[in-house]
C-alpha cells in the first residue's frame, strides 16, 4: 500500500463557452510542468526531492518527457508511460496504490494533462470544447495520507456497464449511506443523464445527492480519476467521514475505491487565479485550429542549437552570480560580463516568484514581430514587461493570462513555462510572467511633476581654445600632430 | 565638411542606387570651390541594407556612384548609429593624417520591402534572443523607456506628444522631411496606440532616402570653401545589447559616454550650443537624449518640450530639420542627414528653418536601443 501524500492541479484561467480551456500559449507540456512544479513546490521551500519513477498518462513522446526533467531542472527521471486513455490512467493509479511504499525511496508521481483546443484540421475551430482543460500530479510515497482502504470492482459483462457499476457499488457500499463525496470521473453515461444513486446505493428518491465533479470528463480521458482523486484528497476531512471515489475504466474495467486519511495530504491548485474570468471569443479560438507550426523565421533567428544551448537560463532562470560583482549573468558564461572577473562565479537560480516589473508595454497589433502573428491573431494585444529580480538582475518577459492593459509597473510576478512561437516545425518554450494578483503593487509610480525645466548652465570646464581658432580641426594630411579630442586616456 | 548632398526623404519610387548616386553627386556639386571624384581619398558608407538588398560589399557601391572605381571603401554598420559612426571613422581616418578627402554617406532603401519584412528588418538590432523573442519591436523597447521614465520622472504622454508637434512644426519647413504636416497635441494624444505608451505619432515613419557628407582636412578644406563646418568633437560609446541588462531604464549609457568624451576637449560647453540635431526615432527618445547628453538634468526632458524650450526660436532649439520624427528615419542616412542639417544651418542655408545665428551645434545618433552611440561636435 502507498499514500498520495501530495497532489497538484492546474487550470488554465481561460474560459471559452463555459469550459476550462487552456491559452494559446499552454499544451500538455506546459500544463505539466506546472503541475509538477507545484508538487515539487508544495514540498516546502528547499525540498525539491525528484521522484523516483514517473508515471504519465499522456501522449508525449520520450523528447518531451526528457524536457519535463530540463523544465524541473531535476536529472533524467525514471519513467513509465501508460496510453493517455481512463484505461491508462485506471493502470497507472493501481500500480501506485497498490505498490509496496518503502519509506525515504522517493515519491512516485502520476501526471496527466489535457487540453481543449481544437485538433488541427478541425472543421470549425469553434465548435464548443467537449471537455475541460486540465492537468493533475500525484505524489505517492509512505503510507501516510490519503490510502486506498478497500476496493472493488469488475470487469463489464455483456449486460453492460450500468449493472456493472451498480454491481460493484452494492458490493463496496453495504449500507445505505449517501457517500461523503462521489466524484463522476468516467465517460460512462446512465441513460437518465445523472447517476441514479437511490438504485446503486438504496437511496430514498429525491433524497440528499453527493456532490457533482468540480470537473467534468465526459470522454474516455486519463484526467477523470486522477483528478477526482486529487479532488477527494483535497476536500478529506483528516478524521471525517471516508469519501470514496469510483470511477469506470473504458468498457472493459469497473473500479471502486473507498479512501481514507491516514495523515496529511498536500494539495496545490494553479497559482492565483485573475480578478475575473479571461474569456476567448469564437474568433480567437477559431485562429487557433491551424497553429503555423512549420513558419520559418522571416527575421531575427534563434538556431535550434542555441536555443537548447541556452535552456538552463531560459526555462529555469540559471545564471551565475558574480562573487566579485554581485552581478548576475544570464546565461551562465564563462567570465562576469559585468566586472570581466571569472574567478568568482557561482551558479545558482533566480526565485521563480517574487521578480517585480519595472516597465510595462502593450504591444498592438502590428508592432509584434513576425514570430508573435499567431499570439496576436489568437489573443490580441500582449503585454511585455522588464521584471528585476529581487537579487538583483532584470529579465524581459511577455505577461500571460491577463487582460494586458491592467499589467502595471510594481506589480509583483511569477514565472511560468510557456509556447513563446513556433518555429521549424516545434514549438519553442520559455518563461512568461504571470502577474501575481495576491500581492499588493509597490506603487512606484510617481505623479507628472510641475516645475520648470532647468536648462544646463556652463558645467563643462571652459574651452580650452578660443572660438574661431580651429579648435581641433584635421591636421595637415601627414601632420606629426595627434589631437586628443576624441582620444581615450 | 565641405559639401553635402540630401535626397528627399519618404516613400520613394527611387531604388538604393539612385538614392545613392542621388546624394554623393549633389554632396560633390555643393563644394564651393569645385572638387572631384578623384580626389576622393576613402569611401564610407553607412547602411543597414535593410530588406536585403545587398548585405555584403555595400560599400563598393559608393565609388561607383561616386565615380570614382577603384577607391577605398567601407561598409560601417551600428544599426540606426551606423552613419554617425562612419562619420567618426572618417573624422578619425583625415586626424591620423592618412586620408585627405573623405566621402561618407548612409542610405537606406526600406519601403520595398512587405510588411512582415519590413518588420522583421526593423528588430534585427535589437537583442534576438532575450527581448525580440519575448515578444518586442523597437516601438516596445522605447514604450519600456517611456514606461519606466514616468514611473521615474512622471513624464506624460502630453510630454512625449509635445516633442512630436515641435518635430513636426520644423519638418513641416524642410523640403527634404517625409512628413511635412504639422500635427496637433489632440491629434497625438488620439492616435492609434502601437506599443503603450507610445502611439503611432510618437513613432518615426519608415523612409528611404540617402545622405553624403565629404570631409577634408583643415588645409584642403580652406582651399575647397570659404566657409567649411568644422567637426571639433567626436565621441562614440556603447552598452548591453539588451535594454534589462542595463544599468538605468532611463537612460543611455552610450550616449553618455559618447558625449562626455566629446565635449572633453570641445572648444565650447553644453550651454554655448545653438542648436542640437539628437536621435528621436521614438519622441520619448528625444528626451532621454537631451537628458543624457547632459543638455539638462535627468528627468526634466519632458517639461522641456512641454515648455516650447526646444522649438526653432526656443533657448535650445533641437530637432530644427524635423528629427528622425518628421524628416524620416531610413536607418543608415540618419546620422550621416544630421550632419547635411549642421551643414545646412551652420552656413546660414537651412531656409525657413534656419536656426539664426547658428554657429556650434551637436548631432547624436543612436544604434538600436541604445547599444551604440556617438556625438559629433561642429562649428563654424
Amino acid at each position: 500500500m502507498s499514500a498520495l501524500r501530495s497532489a497538484s492541479l492546474v487550470r488554465p484561467v481561460w474560459e471559452y463557452r463555459g469550459r476550462s480551456v487552456e491559452g494559446a500559449d499552454e499544451d500538455e507540456f506546459t500544463l505539466l510542468v506546472r503541475a509538477g512544479e507545484l508538487l515539487l513546490e508544495s514540498a516546502g521551500p528547499g525540498a525539491r526531492r525528484p521522484p523516483r519513477r514517473l508515471m504519465t498518462v499522456t501522449e508525449l513522446d520520450e523528447g518531451a518527457h526528457k524536457a519535463l526533467a530540463d523544465a524541473w531542472g531535476l536529472p533524467t527521471l525514471d519513467t513509465v508511460t501508460f496510453p493517455p486513455t481512463e484505461l491508462g490512467a485506471y493502470q497507472a493509479l493501481t500500480q501506485a496504490l497498490d505498490e509496496d511504499a518503502v519509506p525515504g525511496e522517493g515519491a512516485v508521481w502520476v501526471l496527466a494533462a489535457r487540453t481543449a483546443s481544437p485538433r488541427p484540421g478541425a472543421t470549425s475551430g469553434s465548435e464548443p470544447p467537449a471537455h475541460d482543460a486540465a492537468a493533475v500530479a500525484l505524489a505517492f510515497e509512505g503510507t501516510s495520507g490519503v490510502v486506498s482502504a478497500r476496493k472493488t470492482g469488475g470487469h463489464i459483462g455483456a449486460d453492460g456497464p450500468g449493472l456493472a457499476v451498480e454491481r460493484a457499488f452494492a458490493r463496496w457500499w453495504p449500507a445505505p449511506t449517501v457517500p461523503w463525496r462521489a466524484v463522476w470521473a468516467t465517460g460512462f453515461r446512465y441513460p437518465e443523464g445523472t447517476i441514479p444513486w437511490e438504485r446503486i446505493a438504496g437511496l430514498p428518491p429525491g433524497g440528499p445527492q453527493p456532490p457533482l465533479p468540480d470537473l467534468a470528463f465526459e470522454d474516455d480521458s486519463p484526467l477523470g480519476p486522477l483528478v477526482a482523486l486529487a479532488i477527494a484528497a483535497r476536500d478529506t476531512p483528516i478524521g471525517g467521514a471516508a469519501p470514496s471515489l469510483w470511477f469506470h475504466a473504458t468498457s472493459q474495467i469497473v473500479a471502486v475505491r473507498e479512501l481514507a486519511r491516514t495523515g496529511p495530504t498536500t494539495v496545490a491548485t494553479g497559482g492565483p487565479a485573475p480578478a475575473k474570468p479571461l474569456s476567448i471569443t469564437d474568433e480567437t479560438w477559431e485562429a487557433r485550429r491551424d497553429p503555423p507550426l512549420n513558419a520559418v523565421s522571416e527575421g531575427a533567428y534563434l538556431p535550434k542549437a542555441r536555443y537548447l544551448e541556452s535552456l538552463p537560463a531560459r526555462w529555469r532562470l540559471e545564471g551565475d552570480r558574480c562573487g566579485a560583482c554581485g552581478r548576475w549573468t544570464l546565461p551562465p558564461r564563462e567570465v562576469c560580463r559585468f566586472c570581466g572577473k571569472s574567478s568568482h562565479l557561482t551558479r545558482d537560480r533566480l526565485p521563480r516568484s517574487g521578480a517585480i516589473l519595472e516597465a510595462v508595454t502593450v504591444i498592438r497589433k502590428g508592432a509584434q514581430p513576425t514570430e508573435f502573428d499567431y499570439h496576436e491573431s489568437t489573443h490580441g494585444s500582449y503585454a511585455v514587461a522588464v521584471a528585476r529580480f529581487p537579487p538583483g538582475p532584470r529579465l524581459t518577459f511577455q505577461v500571460t493570462d491577463v487582460d494586458p492593459t491592467q499589467v502595471v509597473p510594481g506589480q509583483v510576478i511569477e514565472t511560468v513555462l510557456r509556447r513563446l512561437y513556433p518555429q521549424e516545425g516545434t514549438w519553442r518554450y520559455g518563461l512568461k510572467a504571470r502577474v501575481r494578483a495576491d500581492i499588493e503593487p509597490t506603487g512606484e509610480l510617481v505623479p507628472p511633476r510641475a516645475e520648470e525645466p532647468v536648462l544646463v548652465e556652463d558645467d563643462e570646464p571652459a574651452p580650452t581654445h578660443a572660438k574661431g581658432s580651429g579648435g581641433h580641426r584635421a591636421p595637415a594630411k601627414g601632420g606629426p600632430s595627434r589631437p586628443s579630442g576624441s582620444r581615450r586616456t | 565638411m565641405v559639401g553635402a548632398g540630401h535626397t528627399r526623404f519618404g516613400a520613394l519610387s527611387d531604388g538604393p542606387k539612385a538614392l545613392l548616386r542621388s546624394a554623393v553627386q549633389a554632396a560633390l556639386g555643393s563644394v564651393d570651390k569645385g572638387l572631384t571624384a578623384k580626389q576622393i581619398d576613402e569611401g564610407y558608407l553607412a547602411t543597414l541594407g535593410f530588406g536585403g538588398w545587398q548585405i555584403g560589399n555595400a560599400a563598393s557601391l559608393l565609388a561607383e556612384e561616386v565615380g570614382r572605381p577603384g577607391m577605398a571603401v567601407h561598409h560601417v554598420e551600428n544599426a540606426c548609429a551606423s552613419g554617425g559612426f562612419a562619420l567618426r571613422q572618417a573624422v578619425q581616418a583625415i586626424r591620423s593624417g592618412d586620408v585627405s578627402v573623405a566621402l561618407v554617406a548612409g542610405l537606406e532603401k526600406m519601403t520595398d520591402v512587405s510588411s512582415s519584412r519590413r518588420r522583421y528588418w526593423l528588430g534585427v538590432s535589437g537583442d534576438t534572443e532575450w527581448e525580440r523573442l519575448a515578444g518586442l519591436t523597437f516601438p516596445g523597447v522605447y514604450a519600456l523607456l517611456a514606461s519606466r521614465h514616468r514611473v521615474e520622472y512622471g513624464t506624460s504622454p502630453e510630454a512625449l506628444a509635445a516633442v512630436a508637434v515641435k518635430n513636426h512644426d520644423n519638418g513641416a519647413l524642410n523640403p527634404n522631411a517625409h512628413l511635412q504636416k504639422r500635427l496637433t497635441m489632440e491629434a497625438c494624444l488620439a492616435s492609434p496606440r502601437v506599443a503603450d505608451p507610445l502611439g503611432l505619432t510618437d513613432c518615426c515613419p519608415v523612409s528611404d532616402g540617402a545622405a553624403a557628407v565629404l570631409l577634408a582636412s583643415a588645409d584642403i578644406a580652406r582651399r575647397l570653401t570659404d566657409t567649411p563646418v568644422w567637426v571639433v568633437g567626436s565621441g562614440a560609446g556603447s552598452d548591453f545589447l539588451a535594454v534589462q541588462d542595463r544599468e538605468s531604464l532611463t537612460s543611455l549609457r552610450a550616449t553618455k559616454v559618447a558625449a562626455a568624451e566629446a565635449f572633453r576637449h570641445a572648444p565650447f560647453t553644453r550651454a554655448q550650443l545653438d542648436l542640437a540635431e539628437v536621435h528621436d526615432c521614438f519622441t520619448i527618445a528625444e528626451i532621454i537624449a537631451l537628458e543624457d547628453l547632459g543638455m539638462i538634468t535627468a528627468g526634466r526632458g519632458g517639461s522641456l518640450a512641454l515648455a516650447g524650450e526646444t522649438t526653432l526660436h526656443g533657448r535650445m532649439p533641437v530637432n530644427p530639420s524635423g528629427g528622425l520624427k518628421a524628416k524620416g528615419h531610413p536607418l543608415g542616412a540618419t546620422g550621416v542627414s544630421q550632419l547635411y542639417e549642421i551643414f545646412q544651418q551652420l552656413r546660414d542655408e537651412a531656409g525657413e528653418r534656419q536656426v539664426k545665428g547658428a554657429e556650434r551645434a551637436l548631432a547624436h545618433n543612436v544604434g538600436g536601443s541604445g547599444a551604440t552611440a556617438t556625438v559629433l561636435l561642429a562649428s563654424l
